[in-house]
């Protein structure tokens, strides 16, 4: 029982035999469970997804659009430009977006092919980018997606020249949102023959990738290994790194330094297919105030502008896209909303989501394989509930809606281009919110500060 | 993270051009450390002291304040501005930090970059070849030297933040490090605890101050060496320099490179062999790669 | 690029750019060149990454980090010492170094062949997914970390934690190892151990009893983690 069902039973102080029951804070049901799972187990805990803390998150602003100061543009009618062009920093053939969304990594692995496949065609229909993950580009999926990101991770799973040179362009994972400072993790039912093989591991082994990469550690190093990409490639795809949110502004200023042309930073909230749960809740920063000194520390090093940001991490919709965009991110990606959009956490196989121990609402179990809508499962059984042409549709339509929400937010601002939309758009509407990003709470006239 | 660089010529006679080595080999470096560069030249040694100091830019007449700063404390013997701040020959009698903490109070837009009867320390904000042509390193002849470049990580870019970090108030001790020291606040409040005061938030201060402390109370340069290895955290390749010889060490894991090649004449030491190239184009030297954890110190 | 004998190209490198000498490479080599050479690299990095021409490249002198990076099917040799990452994800083909290496020898090659004749400093063969990696001298800290697949055979020291976390593969070692890394583990040489290190060592050159090698492969104690193996794991985790 992983998600402390048994907590439900003691909310608000539930009544038990006529006296009231009240537990702890600190030692919680939810606590007490997991220090007797771990006298089980010995080890740490693992699960998906990601934190189930409450962040200050974009969700805590507000749009402030036109009314008498200026005028805003028809919501169905007038121009609303979403094409991004990112990546031109060093010369290279810059990757084009019709909406400044991208698909963001995930293996082939945690993923199921259905899913990868679902994802990739959505993506080229709507004429975005996804991104390789762990373990290498998968067969079929170079034709999948019309633009593809090639990652090059730690593990270097998979990792093929070929294949880097077929790429859109090339992204050098330095850590993720859900647990920076550490590496992939994929449990030994997800490891199949297929996996395995691509991977060159044995079958049924809990794969747990390094984290530091095998021929470079600092971002000094990084510089001679960007170059190296580039040599390789001939100097013509952008090359991106991502990074997981923690000193921000350091690292961002070191990504930019070491030559990246996209830097790409993905917050806490940024989920994964598995992972020592205490990373998922302590490590890293919410992805928006990441967002914010990641755009102050290109504007310190004089390169907004010249470098691209894509921020993800606990991006759920057009509006916190809007938003992210708003305080300088040139796009956003997603991963956990575009599997929600495939069927992640549907309400259907209800039998199946009770054998995990789960519900479909509240369901992180990707880590176990046995994901009831075969999106993180590598069990072909499974797969076959996800068949990808009309789960791609799926995908498309949840992209579209994006896109449709960041330009009615952008028209109503009164901006032609989503891009155009500014900090001075919105007002916090918690005071955390407006310290951490120095937007003026609603009702004042300037920020609150310390 | 950053380039670093070392040259000693092993013969206690011998002057050699180790102003140029260093800004070849640190110009080399220059993708590795774009943000700042600095060097610590030892020349022969003078009966005083030579003091090198950073000014920042107050108008008329900051040269002629620092003069009388540093006549308060010492006789000065010469001094001349620089392209950042003074450089003086001063004739001085008693603890160092006196004179370095004196001088600073009496003249607060100066900050004292090194002390020593042998060495200069100079940095600035900018590439070697900039360095070189402001202040003419190139021409610098002496027995050994150290140098860095650097790409910060932490702490600010700036001149005071750029190594070399003058082991203060040690005379003719400085410090180039690549990496960072992640137990780094830990031991600055041990040290500050023990008197030492810091002008920066750099870890390499911190590391220099560090070392410092030890070879104050009389320790013996290649113990200190080796107990860094222990005691320090993170990464860490570095470069300390004292009036006659030059050790290193590097952190357990290995994490940042550096090089030594060695022949009867010289011993170089640097962050990639694209530097040691740089300088020895000819040479018949083989660099080979520092071990884990592997500490050693040569003396002229 | 001035030709020096029937299908031999020599490149200078001095004066040029790393991406222009890379793009005469594979000009010349596309052009039906046999043999490249390569003057006064002097320790520049990124030479001959993706060589994926049937062709030599030989430098005359030292090269710097990645030099042969993501080789297939082509040969390097290096006259002198290289840097970090040598013959780094080569797939297939063979690199050779006359003088020593740096960090991260042969990382991550899924095929073909490194081969140092003097040192290799720490990682050597890290994260090794198949191919072979043959050090005439020692290896440094950590070298077969995470290794998978594939050799590395070692004709001098090796440093601490030699084959930590090993999934599969095998390291042949004939001088002292300082320390075995987590989950490396001693085993047996059987005929064909002795027969593949007979050749190695034939093809370099290099005089060594084959018998005389230690065999070290992974104890597969780290593929799924035990609760009852916390010695083991408390280091990998």
């Amino acid at each position: 029982m992983e998600n402390g069902d048994v907590a439900r039973g003691f909310a608000n102080d539930a009544v038990a035999g006529g006296r009231v029951v009240r537990p702890s804070h600190i030692w919680s049901p939810e606590v007490i469970e997991d220090i007797q799972e771990k006298a089980e187990i010995g080890r740490y805990r693992i699960r998906a997804y990601s934190t189930l803390r409450r962040t200050v998150h974009f969700q805590d602003l507000t749009f402030v659009p036109c009314t008498l100061t200026r005028i805003p543009l028809e919501g169905y009618r007038e121009r609303c430009e979403t094409r991004t062009v990112i990546g031109a920093r060093h010369g290279a053939e810059p990757i084009t977006l019709q909406t400044p969304i991208t698909i963001a990594g995930m293996s082939y692995g945690a993923l199921s092919a259905n899913a990868k496949q679902a994802l990739g065609w959505a993506a080229s229909r709507v004429g975005i980018s996804t991104t390789t993950g762990d373990g290498g580009m998968r067969p079929g999926e170079r034709e999948d997606s019309n633009t593809l990101v090639y990652q090059v991770l730690p593990s270097r799973y998979g990792f093929d020249p070929h294949h880097l040179q077929m790429a859109d362009a090339a992204e050098v994972v330095i850590g993720q949102g859900a647990k920076p400072g550490t590496g992939g993790l994929l449990l030994e039912s997800k490891m199949s023959a297929t996996i395995a093989e691509a991977r060159t591991l044995p079958e049924g082994v809990d794969q747990r990738s390094p984290v530091r990469h095998p021929d470079f550690f600092g971002p000094d190093d990084l510089q001679i290994k960007i170059e190296e990409l580039r040599e390789a490639t001939d100097g013509r795809i952008p090359i991106y790194v991502k990074i997981g949110a923690c000193r921000v502004l350091e690292d961002v200023k070191l990504a930019a330094k070491a030559g990246a042309d996209v830097i790409v930073l993905d917050g806490l909230e940024g989920a994964t297919g598995a992972s020592p749960e205490a990373l998922l809740d302590h490590t890293g920063i919410p992805t928006m105030p990441a967002t914010v000194l990641a755009v102050r520390a290109l504007r310190e090093e004089g390169l907004e502008g010249e470098v691209n940001l894509i921020v993800s991490g606990g991006i759920r919709d057009g509006v916190d896209a809007a938003k992210a965009l708003a305080l300088g991110a040139d796009a956003v990606s997603i991963g956990t909303a575009a599997l929600i959009a495939l069927n992640c956490n549907k309400p259907v196989h209800h039998e199946d989501y009770e054998r995990l121990g789960t519900r479909a609402g509240a369901c992180h179990h990707c880590h176990t394989g046995g994901c009831p809508v075969g999106i993180t499962t590598q069990d072909p059984e499974l797969v076959k509930r996800l068949p990808p042409q009309e789960a791609s549709e799926r995908v498309e339509h949840f992209l579209n809606s994006m896109t449709m929400e960041m330009q009615m937010m952008a028209r109503a601002c009164g901006k032609s281009d989503v891009h155009d939309l500014e900090p001075e758009d919105m007002r916090a509407l918690t005071l955390e919110s407006s310290l951490v990003t120095g937007i003026p709470f609603a009702g004042m006239d300037r920020p609150v500060a310390l | 993270m950053c380039g670093i660089t070392g040259i000693l010529f092993k013969d206690p006679e011998r002057v050699g051009p180790v102003g140029r080595i260093q800004v070849e080999m640190l110009q080399a470096l220059n993708r590795r450390g774009p943000d700042s560069t600095g060097v610590a030249l030892y020349g022969p040694p003078e009966t005083g002291f030579l003091l090198r100091a950073r000014l920042q830019p107050d108008g008329e007449g900051h040269v002629e304040r620092a003069r009388n700063a540093i006549e308060d404390l010492a006789t000065v013997r010469e001094l001349a501005p620089t392209p950042g701040g003074v450089r003086a020959s001063v004739a001085y009698e008693g603890e160092l930090a006196a004179l370095a903490d004196g001088v600073e109070a009496a003249e607060a837009t100066l900050d004292v970059l090194s002390l020593g009867r042998s060495m200069q320390i100079v940095k600035e904000v900018g590439s070697a070849e900039e360095l070189d042509g402001a202040y003419d390193i190139s021409s610098f002849e002496g027995g050994h030297a150290i140098g860095h470049t650097r790409m910060a990580t932490e702490s600010r870019v700036d001149t005071l933040h750029s190594h070399p970090f003058w082991a203060r108030p040690f005379a003719d001790i400085a410090l180039v490090h690549n990496g960072h020291v992640t137990n780094e606040h830990k031991l600055r409040r041990r040290l500050e605890q023990r008197g030492h005061q810091f002008l920066t938030d750099n870890d390499s201060e911190v590391l220099a101050a560090y070392l410092a402390d030890q070879l104050e109370r009389g320790e013996d340069l290649g113990e200190v060496l080796e107990r860094s290895v222990r005691e320090l955290d993170g990464s860490f390749a570095y470069l300390v320099s004292t009036a006659d010889g030059i050790g290193f060490a590097r952190d357990q894991f290995g994490l940042k490179p550096l090089l030594l090649a060695e022949t009867d004449d010289y011993v170089v030491l640097a962050s990639e062999d694209i530097a040691i190239r740089a300088a020895f184009p000819d040479d018949d030297i083989h660099p080979r790669e520092l071990g884990a954890g592997e500490t050693r110190s040569w003396r002229r | 690029m001035a030709a020096v004998a029937a299908r031999q190209v020599e490149i200078d490198c001095a004066g040029r750019s790393t991406r222009e000498i890379n793009q005469q490479i594979r000009r010349a080599a596309s052009e039906g060149a046999a043999e490249i050479v390569l003057l006064h690299p002097a320790g520049r990095h990124n030479l001959c990454v993706a060589l994926f021409d049937p062709v030599t490249v030989r430098l005359r002198g030292d090269a710097g980090w990645y030099c042969g990076g993501m080789l297939d099917g082509g040969t390097v040799v290096v006259e002198g010492n290289a840097g970090w990452g040598v013959a780094e994800n080569t797939m297939s083909g063979r690199v050779e170094v006359v003088g020593n290496v740096g960090t991260g020898a042969g990382a991550t090659m899924h095929g073909g062949e490194l081969y140092v004749s003097g040192d290799a400093g720490s990682r050597a063969a890290i994260s090794l997914k198949g191919g072979a990696v043959v050090v005439g001298g020692s290896v440094g800290y950590m070298s077969g970390f995470m290794m998978q697949r594939g050799s590395l055979v070692v004709c001098g020291d090796a440093g601490e934690a030699l084959g930590d976390s090993m999934y599969e593969g095998t390291i042949y070692v004939a001088g002292e190892v300082a320390s075995l890394g987590a989950d490396a583990v001693d085993a047996e040489a059987g005929d064909d151990d002795l027969e593949f290190l007979r050749g190695e060592l034939e093809r370099h050159g290099v005089d060594h009893d084959p018998s005389s090698f230690r065999k070290i492969v992974s104890g597969r104690k780290l593929w799924n983690f035990s609760k009852k193996e916390f010695e083991v794991w408390k280091t990998a985790m």
